[in-house]
């Protein structure tokens, strides 16, 4: 695929922000992104926003951040999920020609509502839902299916992330080269949790744009989302290997997303990878997950 | 064949909606002083209410509180006939009752709320009302009970 | 940009409440038929898009469990949601990912299934600081918009009700459609309840249980698959301010939609909508509104759009058909709506929409409408 530059980054702190509103909050992150990249809101042609209604407690969560997205007259998508699925999206939209800068925003205020009481009504309503599944009692199974510990919850976190794309750019920026997504099996009877098809099918899509033979070898750095602690040990070996566990997490960044909203997650692990490759050379993976156990999975791959 | 069944969830959710600045400082100024307030956009010159963090035309912060009156021309009415659900009470509002879109004294968007008139023959665009409020003022918008024609004259157009 | 073509399309047939089935069965089987029509099978499908509004079914993340039914297991899938615009944004986005060279086969489904949860409490989380402090509704809302529209336009209640007896007379030649209404005039619809002056009953758009898929191909597996595929020649979104007291005189101006339209037209190369237009497929969810958005689709001069109607310019044999589906106000699964529209569009310029085909269908307008002024313009034409 044609690299896609990412010209600027921009994010919160996650610290719990039940005082500021959600546009605010989201105004920020846009500031700062548009600062890094050095650009005004003139110069961006389109934006995929991210974030989820149940959590926001809105419908068609995106309403409220129109305005600090600048979609007024504007064209604007808004993927109800994962902030680094809504980059893939906006890379997307610009290898179809149709915009040449994109902005991308994630937002989610895990303080404002009962994660463990809305992660409930993610599971199918006939059968799992009432059994009282949530993510941290679905994470709890997946540890136990690795002989690990129940999870800790995930913290409380707040905040917004936001990233432009484009398909040139007139400085050498950490560019996207590869991107993969993909979503599992939904009932956790079906799935081997201990394992994560869905993953091993976004890293292969990534890999074969990015022209990567060999991830142990190519991969320089890797940032996961890590919302559960177990599962930065898990992803790890999906994407590198069992046997070779220890060398190959040696990669995983010491940058845990724990603490970082969900739904923003994966683009902060974007933004964190592109930081990094701004101060050394080298091939990064990004990744990020959503739903119940990691059912969806998204990987990114950038170059500096 | 088998009878279908219906599986049956109830949603019992709630949430803690964050304000910002300028939310707070509208609701601090209703309910203390009965006053409303609008920010004004230093490029357009639109005076917004609600209050918000940009004017969403010109991507420009807003920063400039403007105080807007508690009288205004109504832009648009209507008389609802159905049960709509009141999302102060949760319960459906009894009706019929009359709503209009009021632009505010000094405000350039307009209000969407509730008019004390509900005989659409008494109603018109451009006519002039007055906000009603409630007693004890609680912070909210519903403060205002709602609006009626000012000095009784229903037909007295805007000058 | 690349060239990319619909080759298929699917729908269930439309009702109040499908009991029978699960939203899972619910998007399975709007999937099979586009897959049947597009004559390919799941395997070809290299990447999915999905349209929905979670909280008219109290649900979060329905993709999770609903993607199976789109055969999304294993693959990329993707979830738009912007309110009544998903469906088409959702079309947007899925003709963006197919254009992008990296998918050859991009299937589209959005759904609803209004009868599983409580459409007027999702419709109820507004802004809580604001918009909650009124019980005004879609209704109310749209009431509200349509007077400053029938004051500055002078359209009568009996020009809305045409456009209402329409939508229903179409609808009738359309098995999918939801509302059946044999012998429906326009008396009936003025005698039918008033809801919020001066929208009656039938002036509004019902609410249904269905869904509706797309299938988009790259060039050159469309002209392979397809003998007449629908090209997409123009895909336009304009979002707008969050508040409706923001909007000047939303229905009147309908910012996004005119400009949304001049910058589709303009890319096709249409000067004369309503002369160079085959078909329309517009997101009508009020009978009124329809009027209005002949206006800003320059169908006609401002102020024409009651002239239009009683023309029967827009009738199935007029000049320019809009909506021979039925419409919205005959049909309504919020999150199938636009995806609707885009597949009506397509058979339209394929050939394939049966009893209500339109004669030598060339060139074809989608729209999508939602929260309070949100737009989507999509253009199709065959070769
Ligand atoms: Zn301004």
């Amino acid at each position: 695929m044609q690299p896609i530059n990412i010209l600027g980054v921009g994010r919160t702190d996650y610290n719990p922000k039940p005082d500021i509103s959600i546009p605010e909050m989201v105004h920020r992150a846009v500031q700062a992104a548009l600062a890094d990249a050095g650009l005004t809101m003139k110069d961006v042609d389109a934006r995929v926003t991210a974030s989820a209604d149940l959590w926001d407690g809105l419908t068609a969560s995106n309403v409220a951040i129109t305005e600090v997205v600048g979609a007024v007259m504007q064209p604007e998508a808004r993927v109800a999920g994962d902030g680094l699925l809504a980059a893939c999206h906006g890379a997307m939209s610009i290898l179809a020609g149709a915009y040449n800068v994109v902005l991308v925003v994630a937002h989610c205020k895990s303080s404002m509502g009962d994660s463990d009481g809305i992660t409930n009504w993610t599971f199918d309503p006939i059968f799992q839902q009432p059994l009282g599944l949530n993510d941290v009692a679905a994470s709890a199974l997946q540890a136990s299916t690795l002989s690990l510990a129940p999870p800790l919850p995930c913290p409380i976190a707040d905040g917004a992330a936001a990233i432009i794309l484009s398909h040139a750019s007139p400085l050498p920026t950490p560019h996207l080269i590869g991107m993969g997504w993909a979503l599992d099996e939904h009932y956790l009877g079906d799935r081997d949790l201990t394992d994560s098809p869905a993953l091993r099918e976004a890293a292969r899509r990534a890999y074969t744009l990015a022209d990567i033979d060999d991830p142990k070898r190519d991969i320089t750095f890797v940032e996961l989302s890590d919302q559960f602690d177990y599962q930065r040990k898990l992803w790890a070996s999906v994407l590198f290997g069992k046997t070779s566990e220890v060398a190959h997490t040696a990669k995983t960044s010491e940058v845990s997303a724990r603490g970082v909203p969900p739904f923003v997650a994966g683009l902060d692990r974007l933004i964190e990878v592109v930081l990094r490759l701004r101060k050394e050379s080298g091939t990064a993976l990004a990744h990020g997950c959503w739903g119940p156990c990691g059912q969806g999975q998204a990987v990114v791959v950038v170059r500096q | 064949m088998t009878e279908l069944l219906r599986v049956s969830h109830t949603m019992t959710l709630s949430w803690r909606y964050g304000t910002s600045w300028y939310f707070a400082e509208f609701i601090r100024a209703l309910r203390d002083e009965r006053r409303l307030l609008g920010l004004r956009c230093p490029v357009c010159r639109r005076v917004y209410l609600p209050p918000r963090v940009v004017c969403g035309n010109c991507y420009a912060e807003l920063s400039e509180w403007v105080e807007v009156k508690d009288s205004g021309t109504v832009r648009a009415f209507t008389i609802v006939h159905i049960p709509i659900v009141d999302p102060t009470s949760g319960q459906p509002r009894p009706t019929p009752y009359g709503m209009a879109l009021i632009q505010l004294d000094g405000a350039d968007t307009t209000l969407n709320h509730y008019l004390a008139e509900n005989n659409p023959a008494k109603l018109r665009i451009g006519m002039r009302v007055q906000a009603v409020w409630r007693e004890e003022r609680r912070g909210t918008l519903s403060d205002i009970v709602h609006f009626a024609a000012m000095n009784n004259q229903t037909m007295n157009d805007e000058q | 940009m690349k060239r990319v073509a619909v080759i298929g399309t699917g729908q269930t047939k439309h009702t109040k409440a499908r009991d029978d089935v699960s939203q899972t069965e619910l998007v399975r089987e709007a999937t099979t038929r586009a897959l049947a029509d597009a004559g390919i099978t799941i395997h070809e499908v290299d990447a999915i898009v999905l349209s929905n509004m979670e909280l008219f079914e109290g649900r979060a993340l329905p993709e999770m469990w609903v993607g199976e039914g789109a055969g999304g297991y294993r693959k990329p899938v993707t979830k738009i949601a912007t309110g009544g615009t998903s469906g088409t944004s959702a079309c947007i986005a899925g003709y963006h990912q197919c254009a992008s060279g990296l998918f050859d086969i991009v299937l589209v489904v959005g759904w609803e299934k209004h009868s599983e949860g409580a459409t007027q409490t999702g419709m109820a989380l507004t802004d809580p600081l604001w918009d909650r402090n009124v019980a005004s509704g879609a209704v109310g809302n749209f009431a509200l918009s349509i007077s400053q529209y029938v004051a500055e336009r002078g359209v009568t209640p009996q020009q809305a009700a045409k456009i209402a007896v329409k939508a229903r007379r179409n609808a009738a030649r359309n098995p999918n459609a939801h509302l059946q209404m044999d012998g429906i005039t326009v008396e009936k619809v003025l005698e039918s309840r008033m809801l919020a002056d001066p929208v009656h009953l039938l002036d509004m758009c019902p609410q249904s249980d269905g869904a509706c898929a797309v299938i988009y191909a790259a060039e050159d597996r469309a002209k392979k698959l397809c003998p007449r595929p629908a090209w997409v020649r123009a895909a336009v979104t304009r979002h707008d301010q969050p508040y409706i007291g923001d909007l000047d005189r939303r229905l009147v101006t309908m910012r996004t939609l005119r400009d949304a339209a001049r910058e589709a037209y303009q890319r096709v190369g249409i000067s004369e909508p309503l002369k160079e237009i085959d078909v329309a497929e517009i997101y009508e969810p009020v009978s009124y509104a329809e009027l209005a958005w002949y206006e800003a689709l320059g169908f006609c001069a401002e102020g024409e759009a009651g002239r239009l109607i009683d023309d029967g310019v827009t009738e199935m044999n007029g000049e320019l058909p809009v909506n021979p589906s039925g419409g919205v106000l005959s049909t309504n699964p919020v999150g199938a709506s636009g995806v609707i529209r885009v597949a009506e569009a397509a058979a339209q310029v394929m050939g394939r929409a049966g009893d209500h085909q339109v004669a030598d269908v060339r060139l074809a307008l989608a729209t999508g409408y939602g929260v309070y002024a949100w737009s989507d313009v999509m253009i199709l034409s065959a070769g």
